[in-house]
């Protein structure tokens, strides 16, 4: 058994890392501002919502559904947002209507895979293409980590991506899955637990 | 989430610093979404406002089908007016059917009553 848990470098008053500093300070317009401008047709306005947001998109999906297609439902997240910009209601946050098409693509997304059992093969792949690191530990670690996620439900495994990974709060969770907050207090439980378990059999100090 | 278990903390730490980095985005990424934005019709873009007219049609058109058909059913079901002459023709009309049917019965009792009166004398 090997302790593996990093130092924290950030710890705001929270307890919590702030992960992503820009998602909270954007610097320019706000998404807001940006998203009226779209819906004048401006295109620019739309492309600096793209570079500002395609990175957590992009992870997000990535953790959902694997590296096949990725770019392809990266595109097609933006594409449909682009699309209903006209329905987006200015009252509700502009990452929580953005992350509720997310989940929506990737569970079609999922339905398709499990469909034609390209699942398992998806998850060769995954393994196969991670990034270049010379620290074998860590490219061990990472692989445990994929397949810990792998053995969660798409459910339990989106509440544990938006939440521990992404930084998005309960309640925000709760609107993008259509859920009572209690839902996802559970669904992360159960996803925290088998994760937990999941290591733990690993070798994984906790 | 300031009062996780520490346990859950070291998980979610764990989980964070050693999950799998997306592989990077085709280069022309950007550009295809750019480019898909531009042949999608602005039209497009709007059309969560047709469904609202729509409705609003379909239900003026469904209130004005429902008073065609009320109004329609009144004016059938309450009997017209009638003229002086109809009603005329009609008591006539009514008188001799009256007449006709007295008669007619008159007409079988007395029938029955010749056949019953033959029987008797054929058998005397």
């Amino acid at each position: 058994m090997v302790s593996v848990i990093p130092d924290r470098t950030e710890t705001p008053s929270n307890g919590k890392p702030n992960r992503h500093p820009d998602r909270h300070g954007p610097s320019g317009p706000c998404d807001r501002e940006l998203v009226r401008r779209c819906l004048q047709g401006d295109k620019h306005s739309y492309q600096q919502l793209y570079r500002r947001h395609q990175a957590q998109v992009r992870s997000t999906l990535y953790q959902l559904c694997g590296p096949s297609r990725l770019d392809d439902l990266v595109q097609e997240v933006f594409l449909r947002v682009w699309k209903g910009l006209p329905k987006f209601r200015q009252a509700s946050q502009f990452s929580t209507w953005l992350y509720r098409i997310v989940w929506n693509v990737a569970s079609t997304e999922r339905r398709q895979l499990a469909q034609a059992h390209e699942q398992q093969q998806t998850l060769c792949q995954t393994v196969g293409t991670s990034p270049d690191n010379s620290d074998l530990m860590h490219l061990h670690y990472q692989d445990l980590v994929q397949r810990g996620l792998a053995k969660l439900s798409l459910e339990h495994r989106a509440v544990l991506v938006l939440h521990d990974l992404e930084d998005v709060p309960q309640k925000e969770i709760a609107k993008i899955l259509s859920v009572p907050v209690g839902t996802v207090k559970s669904r992360l439980f159960h996803a925290r637990a088998t994760m937990r378990k999941f290591l733990q059999a690993e070798g994984v100090q906790l | 989430m300031s009062h996780l278990p520490p346990d859950d903390d070291r998980l979610i730490e764990f989980m964070y610093q050693y999950r799998p980095a997306a592989p990077p985005a085709a280069a022309d990424l950007e550009q295809r979404v750019m480019q898909g934005i531009e042949i999608i019709p602005q039209q497009l873009a709007k059309e969560s406002i047709f469904p609202i007219r729509r409705n609003w049609l379909f239900s003026g058109a469904l209130a004005a089908s429902l008073l065609i058909a009320i109004v329609s059913g009144y004016r059938l079901l309450t009997p017209a007016t009638q003229s002086e002459a109809e009603l005329a023709s009609l008591e006539a009309f009514l008188v001799e059917s009256w007449d006709g049917v007295v008669t007619g019965s008159e007409t079988e009792i007395y029938g029955t009553e010749s056949i019953l009166s033959a029987e008797d004398t054929t058998k005397n």
